[in-house]
């Protein structure tokens, strides 16, 4: 009896660890597909550039709302922080045009 | 490409400029959203407690993400051996504050006008949107349009975009463009304040 239930518990074990290697193999072929799914190189720094911009507006808004209705000082202060991502937009156009002279020539 | 973790062996070797000017951005970020929590704490306002968290994660986790980006651009223009990339990346066109720079675009001078509008004349607009009997939701949707609108055309986007035609190089058409963008927050602010008075 306890031979059979050893081998009992052996199986479900099987059957579990197949189960999560099986799990595993689909999370990799999904992951693998969605890195296969690589958009244009503009397209990708086209949304970087318009959710960065988007971003900064936000947290200027914030600011903003911020200062007029809690402390100016802080306020102040979160719309110039906002401007990190303003200003990381600028660049990309700079790192982009760089990228784009170099793969022409 | 060098990693974001072993970041700091690495900046050691070479201190970024651009990286003490987004770091100090942070500190001060950080510095009014701590003051702004302590003030919540005080008067015991759990939900505002919780929206100042929220705001300070979403903004902490996108900055880390642009500096992770610089740090993988500079690595790989070193490795290209682009001499502009690295200038670029070691220069302070970070900071630049130029309103007519073809590059920024007069953001910042919209943003500062609209700082100063808000502070100045809140009170005023609000009363005269009341007076004529303006809806919060118009306000809120006529900023929306005219951000959304003025905004592509005179900062970074039309250089990621390509649309680089005569009118859009107008330096002074993207001043105006920039102050008309910044203005548009003015709207939003107003819209949102109504909506919270």
């Amino acid at each position: 009896m306890q031979v059979i239930k050893v081998s009992k518990s052996l199986k479900s074990q099987r059957l579990k660890i197949g189960l999560i290697k099986l799990k595993y193999s689909i999370m990799k072929d999904y992951l693998k597909s969605w890195k296969q799914l690589q958009m244009k190189a503009t397209t990708k720094y086209v949304l970087k550039g318009a959710s960065l911009t988007i971003l900064s507006a936000a947290f200027a808004l914030f600011g903003l709302v911020v200062a007029s209705t809690q402390n100016l000082v802080a306020g102040a202060f979160i719309v110039i922080g906002s401007s990190v991502f303003w200003g990381y937009a600028c660049l990309l156009s700079g790192i982009v045009e760089l990228r784009q002279k170099r793969s022409s020539s | 490409m060098s990693s974001f973790w072993n970041r700091r062996a690495k900046a050691k070797k070479k201190l970024f400029i651009i990286d003490k000017i987004a770091y100090s951005f942070l500190y001060i970020f950080s510095i009014s959203i701590f003051y702004l929590l302590w003030d919540a704490y005080i008067r015991q306002d759990v939900w505002i407690i919780g929206i100042y968290a929220a705001f300070y994660l979403l903004f902490l986790i996108p900055f880390f993400l642009v500096v992770r980006d610089i740090h993988n651009n500079y690595g790989d223009f070193e490795q290209g051996g682009i001499a502009e990339g690295t200038a670029l990346l070691e220069g302070i066109h970070f900071l630049c504050a130029d309103p007519m720079c073809p590059r920024c675009g007069g953001w910042y001078i919209g943003l500062g006008l609209s700082f100063a509008i808000t502070i100045v004349f809140k009170d005023y607009m609000v009363s005269i949107l009341r007076n004529y009997s303006y809806s919060q939701y118009y306000v809120i949707v006529l900023g929306v349009i005219l951000f959304l609108l003025s905004t592509p055309i005179h900062g970074s986007l039309t250089f990621l975009k390509k649309f680089r035609q005569k009118t859009f190089e107008n330096k002074r058409l993207k001043m105006i463009l920039g102050l008309v963008s910044g203005l548009s927050l003015t709207l939003i602010v107003t819209g949102i304040l109504m909506l919270t008075q």
